[in-house]
């Protein structure tokens, strides 16, 4: 019912016009908010019906799954089991394994591919021309296919081969990177920033393009050298792309697989002797391989928790204000 | 509502303002997609119609294997069935490559999507499916569709006997073997091969002393580990035995070859997926491999001399380890008398003798038509009948995968760090994975 016939009604019963009545005011209230929220939740609710159904509904069966024991050839038999896949996890050699390689492959990866981002980021700004064509070249590895870009490390990293090599005059022995147990987390770190530091690259060049030259202008006023000017007035502007490109970065890099999946080359996951077995890798071993869906899943619901509180605390220790 | 809706969009919103849609487009936009999907519905053809009444009489049977040289025999192999079988219709699911078959049946098998037969080798955890029962027992079966199991090496039958149950037709057969690069063999001044354990470390030593490469090579995962372990008289025996005396010491055998004496090279090492590769391109002398590397060195390595010998042992002697590919009904499957009946067709002597020219290159499962296999493939010659009927078993523990990952990732951290010892890696996996 429309809320002007409403008002008519009233105004003929009683001759004159008078104020609508309260309760007749909330109805049509209520009437034109069902209609708004019909109208926008008809529009959204395909998006979020997909959203339940491949990211919310997985997430919650994930956390359901983690206190079950799941029969390896038979699904469908399930049984409660509380808190043991955990307990289990606690005591799990290869938890901790791969909890301790994810960790020592985030601290290296997350400043790595922040600092020199930003020092590529900032070079190209200094550069006048071609600089469209150097971000292009920076981003085609993050566009290029991770089993490619891994494949052809490996050729690079093989023993003899160009970079194996190269490395060998830092006293790194000349030998085949990814297949030593040593040498094989260096050699995922140096491929991962290799393929994601575009990304990061471009997310810090719109930064600095939003710095006004003003500054930079004022800087030199007052005798700033390029250092300084870096230091003083590109590092603080930049601070919330910072947050955001260590937040994502982290996030990111918890999860690397494909990487090491490839360095695999069809054999045991995390090879070689469990060097390369992230947290992820293990995930998928026990739930794809080994078929312990509860016992994967479980370490999911960890990776899923270290994932939020490493945001939170990197939020509370990077302030996103410039 | 679409007033409302109207309203309230904002003025900058990219949509077309005053243009809604009014309940007639509506009913002609309903009406055009009705009418769509009418005729989608109806383009079946007459005789489409007719076809879908005949095959409601035909059983459909799905037989999973993985994609590559085996493609046009089983295309061939199966249009026989079906021709010799009207009420029988196959269709195959085919896996992208072998690892990749592997790596999915265990979900399949959970969720219940395996096809209804599958062929695969018993190097796979055969014994561990069985155990869940996610395949059928044939031995029922055998004698109502005259399957001859006596055609087939007696070792390949066991292989594929779980708990006094057979649980696969052979299809082809396979075997490990020692392969020796004679090429490289020559060049270190080794004329004669080696018929002990001791001789082959020697003969890795002197290689590598002489020609600056590997003596030996080994992919490390399950199946070669093994193969040093029955050669020192030890093995798993479905998890009874892991940490027997024979096993550490077919184990510290690699281990000392490869550390200590630094002569062997694993394949990753040298920028190879496996030992064959390293074997084609020089760069090891010797490894443990089977009958697959024939057509792989005729197509990639023509040149390089080797030839292939059954596995010899610490004490003198020399075994293989028979085994081989066969067809299994899995749980999938409704009627295991029905698939059987196809499978005694497709596991038969003339799918056999097919196997022996099929671009697969595999060694055929029955006796009888092995000597044609080596007229036209006289690299096989090494490997005799008597090797194969006498050959050994793999008897993996029950949890195969787990404690094949867990002695492949303990072994290659012995070999690359030093650390640790074989005896301790197989306590632990005794009292893991031994039953």
């Amino acid at each position: 019912m429309k809320l002007e016939s409403l008002d008519h009604e009233v105004r003929t019963a009683r001759g004159r016009p008078r104020p609508v009545h309260r309760r007749a005011r909330r109805v049509a209230h209520l009437l034109r908010l069902t209609r708004e929220w019909l109208a926008a939740y008809s529009l959204v609710g395909p998006a979020l019906a997909l959203l339940g159904f491949w990211f919310i509904y997985p997430i919650i069966d994930s956390v359901v799954l983690s206190f079950q024991s799941v029969d390896e050839f038979h699904f469908g038999q399930r049984s409660f089991i509380g808190l043991h896949n955990f307990n289990q996890l606690l005591h799990d050699p290869a938890f901790s394994h791969s909890l301790g390689i994810t960790l020592f492959f985030v601290v290296l990866v997350v400043p790595a591919q922040t600092l020199l981002a930003i020092v590529i980021a900032s070079v190209m700004q200094s550069v006048g021309l071609g600089r469209s064509a150097f971000r292009t070249a920076f981003f085609v590895p993050y566009m290029t296919s991770t089993v490619a870009v891994t494949t052809v490390f490996m050729k690079l990293f093989v023993a003899g081969g160009p970079l194996a090599n190269f490395a060998a005059y830092f006293h790194v022995p000349d030998t085949t990177w990814y297949a030593s147990v040593q040498l094989a987390l260096p050699f995922l770190v140096i491929v991962y920033v290799y393929m994601y530091i575009g990304l990061y690259v471009v997310v810090f060049s719109s930064g600095l393009e939003q710095i006004p030259t003003s500054l930079y202008e004022a800087a030199e006023v007052d005798g700033a050298g390029p250092l300084q000017r870096f230091r003083y007035v590109t590092v603080p502007s930049l601070r919330p792309f910072v947050t955001f490109v260590v937040v994502a970065g982290l996030i990111q890099a918890v999860q690397i697989f494909d990487q090491a999946y490839v360095v695999a080359g069809g054999q045991i996951l995390g090879s070689p002797a469990g060097a390369t077995s992230t947290l992820v890798i293990f995930i998928y071993q026990q739930a794809f391989r080994l078929n312990d869906l509860g016992y994967g899943s479980a370490a999911g619901v960890v990776l899923l928790v270290i994932v939020f509180l490493g945001t939170v605390v990197t939020r509370r220790l990077l302030p996103d204000r410039s | 509502m679409s007033v409302t809706m109207r309203r309230r969009l904002p003025e900058h919103f990219p949509g077309r303002p005053g243009k809604t849609l009014s309940r007639r487009s509506a009913r002609s936009a309903m009406a055009v997609l009705g009418t769509a999907s009418v005729l989608l519905g109806s383009t079946a053809l007459p005789g489409q119609v007719a076809s879908a009444s005949a095959q409601a009489n035909t059983v459909t049977i799905t037989i999973g294997y993985s994609a590559g040289t085996g493609d046009t025999y089983y295309t061939n192999e199966f249009a026989a069935a079906e021709k010799a079988m009207p009420s029988i219709k196959i269709k195959p699911v085919v896996y992208p490559t072998y690892d990749e078959q592997l790596a999915e049946m265990p979900a399949e098998a959970a969720a219940g999507t395996l096809p209804d037969i599958i062929v695969w080798d018993n190097s796979a955890p055969v014994g561990q499916y069985a155990a869940e029962k996610a395949i059928q027992p044939l031995s029922a079966y055998v004698s109502p569709n005259r399957v001859n199991l006596n055609l087939f090496p007696k070792a390949l039958v066991q292989a594929w006997t779980y708990g006094g149950k057979l649980y696969g037709i052979p299809l082809y057969l396979q075997d490990s073997a020692m392969v020796y690069n004679l090429s490289m063999l020559h060049k270190a001044g080794i004329k004669t091969l080696p018929t002990t354990t001791a001789q082959l470390e020697s003969d890795a030593v002197t290689v590598h002393d002489k020609t600056g490469k590997a003596g030996l090579t080994i992919l490390p995962n399950l199946f070669h580990l093994t193969q040093y372990v029955l050669a020192f008289g030890g093995g798993w025996h479905f998890g009874k035995t892991i940490d027997s005396a024979q096993n550490v010491a077919g184990l510290q055998f690699l281990v000392k070859v490869f550390t200590k004496e630094k002569a062997g090279v694993l394949p990753a090492a040298v920028g190879a997926t496996w030992d064959g590769q390293v074997v084609a391109e020089n760069d090891a002398a010797m490894s443990d491999g089977g009958p697959w590397y024939i057509s792989f060195m005729k197509a990639t390595a023509p040149k390089v001399d080797y030839v292939l010998r059954p596995i010899p042992t610490s004490s003198g002697g020399h075994f293989v380890v028979t085994y081989g590919g066969a067809y299994s009904v899995t749980s999938s499957d409704k009627d295991p008398a029905l698939a059987m009946h196809l499978l005694a067709l497709l596991g038969g002597m003339a799918a056999d003798r097919a196997m022996v020219t099929s671009a697969l290159g595999f060694v055929p499962a029955m006796t009888q038509f092995l000597s044609s296999y080596r007229a036209l493939y006289p690299k096989y010659d090494g490997i005799t009948n008597a090797d194969l009927a006498h050959g050994k078993t793999l008897q993996y523990p029950p949890k195969t995968i787990q404690f094949g990952n867990a002695l492949t990732n303990g072994f290659e951290q012995i070999v690359d760090t030093g650390s640790g010892s074989v005896s301790a890696l197989l306590a632990k996996l005794q009292k893991q994975y031994g039953s």
